[in-house]
């Protein structure tokens, strides 16, 4: 009946929040498991720590900040995928077997403030000393180099997330949505042939495999 | 040269791809295979085109989940900084509603139980067990319905309430010999009566959710001035602005 009228706020606040419902391990285990629930859930616990504390951790603009995000997700998405930390005996470990003690959302925080240096020292906005962070660096980026898949696997995501928009674009429609060039040709109107577009695809591969090789070089020289 | 060279890789690329992709044929893909066996820098190629593929493909199958997820994202994430500040508010606007609601719930109850000690529902006090026409102790029965919820028996028993009062009420003022004062008591009683029926009227189609003809006849008793005036008042803001 009209007689008690709930306000609505208040049915907001009682509403139990999902993305609080799982535990850092439990993120990891379900994660590594691909349990669609826990991966909206720890998406969205991320996306709101994020957003909320991005201020404080680095600066960058309002425009770069969406993509940052996304960015930094996929990467922390694809080392939790592949075991970089992981949960044994109830508890989480990182890199040689150690116990993680940060929690997830500190990791998520360190691979965006990486990211958005690697952005600006792209960009050239001012120098800093490459060893920075390297602690997190060798977590994320620590790789079994005994699986030489495994390996350059690691470093091209990296470098795909960096490279060209119109060079993604064409890697994308051409080895995700399986496009021949015929069509891509057809979609990107700037290529004036079939060649050109040859050639510039070409060209994307050798500046992601230049960048992949680069990676590794700072890696082995951190 | 340096054209060949690029024209070549690129020739190069071509048939990796096709290996990569499947869009070989079984005998051109032992070829190839053959031809990897024999050359290291076309297997460490192709190896870089299938990590390529496969980084792509899990890039793309994650951004296609992140924006369905972005989607489902209610709340304004770029002003979740200020959501701490923003809860206490919630709280107390969340409490002063209730206070507010709760106000109109009282002054209901209150309104219902002037003359008869109950009315949580806002009842009218009109009950008058001397009063002479028929079905006078139906309105309690009435009231007893709606608060049992069985709106319809409700409905049904006010409206043979009201053709009842309406032949009383022909009856009666057909009689022969009545002064224009008993007249006018009459006419007064009959109009009261009528507004009680109309009262639960209006609050029997609430509860079957002919929300539409309830809220006009609670209009009515606004524009009238009665005893149901200011109830009906606040009872229409109130259902106005759910």
């Amino acid at each position: 009946m009209y007689v008690l009228f709930i306000p609505i706020d208040m049915i907001k606040l009682f509403r139990r929040n999902k993305t609080s419902d799982y535990s850092d391990v439990e993120l990891v285990v379900g994660l590594k498991k691909d349990d669609k629930a826990v991966e909206e859930a720890c998406y969205q616990k991320c996306k709101t720590y994020f957003y909320a504390n991005y201020r404080a951790v680095f600066f960058t603009g309002e425009n770069e900040i969406d993509d940052l995000f996304h960015e930094t997700y996929l990467t922390f998405w694809d080392n939790l995928k592949k075991g970089k930390i992981y949960v044994e005996d109830g508890e989480m470990k990182g890199k040689n077997g150690k116990p993680f003690r940060s929690s997830l959302t500190t990791f998520l925080m360190g691979i965006a403030k990486l990211k958005n240096l690697e952005w600006v020292r792209q960009n050239q906005l001012h120098n800093k000393d490459k060893n920075d962070d390297k602690e997190i660096w060798d977590s994320f980026m620590s790789t079994d180099e005994n699986d030489e898949s495994e390996f350059m696997l690691n470093y091209i995501s990296e470098c795909l997330s960096k490279m060209a928009n119109r060079c993604r674009q064409i890697i994308t429609m051409f080895y995700h949505e399986m496009k021949p060039l015929d069509e891509i040709l057809d979609e990107l109107t700037s290529f004036k042939s079939k060649n050109a577009l040859k050639t510039a695809k070409y060209k994307c591969m050798e500046n992601l495999k230049q960048c992949s090789n680069d990676m590794y070089e700072h890696y082995l020289n951190s | 040269m340096e054209h060949s060279y690029e024209q070549y890789q690129t020739e190069r690329q071509d048939r990796i791809d096709r290996y990569v992709l499947g869009r070989m044929t079984e005998e051109e893909r032992k070829e190839f295979e053959q031809d990897m066996a024999d050359d290291h820098e076309l297997r460490e190629q192709t190896v870089f085109t299938e990590c390529v593929r496969r980084a792509v493909v899990s890039r793309e199958e994650k951004l296609a989940k992140m924006r369905k997820w972005d989607k489902k994202t209610v709340p304004d994430v770029h002003s979740v900084a200020d959501s701490g500040n923003r809860k206490p508010l919630y709280w107390i606007s969340s409490i002063a509603a209730v206070l507010v609601v709760g106000f109109f719930v009282v002054q209901l109850m209150r309104t219902g139980s002037a003359g008869n000690g109950n009315g949580s529902m806002g009842l009218p006090a009109f009950f008058e067990p001397e009063m002479n026409v028929r079905g006078g102790s139906g309105y309690a029965d009435i009231k007893g319905k709606i608060q049992n919820q069985k709106f319809a028996q409700a409905l049904e028993q006010i409206t043979n309430e009201e053709i009842a009062l309406t032949k009383d009420s022909l009856e009666m003022c057909g009689t022969p010999g009545l002064s224009d004062e008993e007249r006018e008591s009459l006419r007064v009683l009959v109009s009261s009566k009528r507004a009680d029926l109309n009262w639960l009227k209006a609050w029997a189609l609430l509860g079957i959710d002919r929300k539409d003809e309830a809220m006009t006849l609670i209009d009515s008793f606004r524009g009238q001035v009665g005893e149901y005036t200011e109830v009906a008042d606040s009872l229409y803001n109130l259902i106005s602005t759910q």
